[in-house]
């Protein structure tokens, strides 16, 4: 800056424009002291702030009204020296800056305040925030009423499989004493009494007989839930094995030609897959046809989960009977024609369920059954060499 | 007049079911045993039996006990205990012949050191079958300690 500008001698110090009158002339410089104390101080102040809250919306804005503000003061300081000393050229450059400083910040300002106002204020925060906590304290009080409901649901679904058990188990002991003395009457007595009592015996035994198998079926059923083991990964292959291992005499007698995939690794309950086959192979070997049972075990990965088809040359049946299939105690064939109780399938469809899976049948009468379901597969597959059980 | 080795065969028969009562008593005359059946029909008279207490002070030692579990009053694994832990009537078999399927029930019966667990079967014919497999295995296979007591 040119030093003439600053000691340009043309000029009066402003106090002579107030004839030097000391009350006045200290007027001015107490007002305009505390005035540029106040807007050096406010500027700091504005600093702080926005350093502190780095979240604010409009963060430079503080520092434009920092900036601004002090400007402001650096104008009232050079009012104080212009009293004595006439440097109204510097005293104008300062005040052209600030003037840029405010203009801008006011051009700045301008699209900002319609925005601003949108910003929700306290109150309305407030307002909201309490809106949200009775809205979490509602959700929080449903969310108890869920559990309590899925404790309770629990809890009667359990009672009622313990039910299903003891029931079962106890029905069997009066059972069991009304089976063996019909034996034991039909044992000793039989040809010693009339052909008509002889019939009547024979229908009590055999009905006893299909109500002891009945409780049977009915325990099976309940242990799928009563004796339910955690899951783990199972080597469907060995499952398979061990399901034509227990059918090896039915396998034997019939001629059954069982072909398989080689078959993934599922995450189950070995037991219970063991039985799902051995149910699945079971009909199939019983529902022959003419032909020796043809059976083929097919596997398909398909997204999270493994299907699995098991196909049979057997009689069939009527599609409109396949919901049917797997309720419990239903049956597609009268005794005569084929005994059982009809529990096989409704096992089959428990277990299945209970592995997250689904299960289903299509059938073509005199062509041959599949049934299909589904395991969820093994996603991560750890590596342990011990897990395969 | 009877002479086969079975003939002073004692067994208790800890059953409070009349009806099984009679069973096995037809099934060991099926089976042609010759031996004696003695009945407790509950956990305390089959203790008092066994350690020859009040009326059955004057009781034989058993050779063999068919226990049944689920009795009135002191429960099969109460006789089973005080059989198997008391070192006069260790050595006695006790089979427990049961309705019970129960995990628990087995596990804990071979804890006490039940010399076997058998589930009583529904038909008459398996009924009989095991009986006389006992009678096989326990009275003419088996070697077992004579002379104590009796």
């Amino acid at each position: 800056m040119d030093p003439h500008m600053l000691h340009h001698t043309e000029y009066m110090a402003h106090g002579f424009c107030l004839l030097w009158e000391r009350p006045l002339v200290w007027l001015h410089v107490v007002a305009d002291s505390f005035i540029a104390l106040s807007y050096y101080s406010i500027p700091l102040m504005l600093l702080w702030l926005a350093r502190r809250r780095t979240d604010l919306v409009y963060h430079w804005m503080f520092l434009m009204f920092a900036a601004f503000i002090f400007a402001c003061g650096t104008t009232h300081v050079l009012s104080i020296v212009t009293l004595w000393k006439p440097w109204y050229w510097l005293d104008g450059l300062v005040k052209a800056a600030t003037a840029a400083i405010s203009f801008t910040t006011a051009v700045l300002l301008l699209p900002v305040v319609p925005r601003t106002i949108r910003i929700p204020g306290t109150r309305q925060l407030t307002q909201a925030n309490e809106q949200l906590q009775q809205k979490i304290a509602e959700l929080n009080q449903t969310q108890a009423q869920l559990q309590r409901y899925a404790i309770e649901l629990e809890r009667s679904n359990q009672e009622l499989g313990e039910f299903a058990y003891v029931a079962s188990h106890d029905l069997q002991e009066p059972l069991r004493m009304v089976t063996s003395y019909l034996q034991l009457l039909e044992a000793r007595y039989r040809n010693q009494l009339s052909d008509e009592a002889d019939e009547f015996i024979h229908f009590a035994v055999d009905g006893a007989s299909r109500m002891q198998g009945l409780i049977n079926d009915l325990l099976a059923y309940s242990r799928v839930t009563t004796r339910a083991r955690a899951f783990s990964p199972v080597e469907m292959n060995e499952v398979l094995r061990r399901a034509q291992h227990n059918m090896q005499v039915a396998i034997a007698e019939t001629g059954a030609r069982i072909d398989a995939d080689d078959l993934p690794r599922v995450n189950g309950d070995s037991t219970h897959l063991v039985q799902l086959l051995q149910n699945l192979l079971s009909n199939a070997i019983k529902f022959r046809g003419k032909q020796p049972p043809r059976v083929e075990l097919r596997a398909r990965r398909e997204d999270d989960h493994w299907r699995f088809s098991l196909r049979d040359n057997g009689i069939g049946f009527d599609a409109r009977y396949a919901e049917q299939a797997f309720m419990i105690f239903k049956r597609l064939h009268s005794n005569r024609e084929i005994p059982g109780t009809g529990i096989g399938l409704a096992i089959c469809r428990k277990i299945v369920e209970r592995h997250g899976g689904r299960i289903w049948v299509e059938s073509v009468p005199g062509e041959g059954t599949c049934f299909h379901f589904t395991l969820p597969a093994i996603t991560v597959k750890p590596f342990d060499p011990g897990d395969s059980e | 007049m009877v002479t086969t080795p079975e003939a002073n065969m004692h067994i208790l028969l800890v059953e409070d079911n009349p009806g099984d009562i009679r069973l096995v008593r037809e099934a060991l005359a099926m089976a042609r045993l010759q031996c004696q059946l003695h009945v407790a029909t509950d956990g305390d008279e089959a203790i008092d039996f066994l350690r020859r207490r009040g009326r059955h002070a004057q009781a034989p030692r058993p050779h063999l006990v068919l226990l049944d579990l689920n009795l009135p009053g002191r429960h099969g694994r109460e006789v089973l205990r005080e059989a198997k832990l008391n070192p006069e009537l260790r050595s006695i078999p006790v089979i427990v012949l049961t309705t019970s399927q129960s995990e628990d029930d087995v596990v804990y019966a071979y804890d006490l050191y039940a010399n076997c667990y058998i589930a009583k079967p529904s038909n008459l014919d398996e009924f009989m079958g095991i009986v006389k497999m006992i009678d096989n295995f326990w009275f003419s296979m088996v070697i077992l300690p004579h002379g104590e007591g009796t």
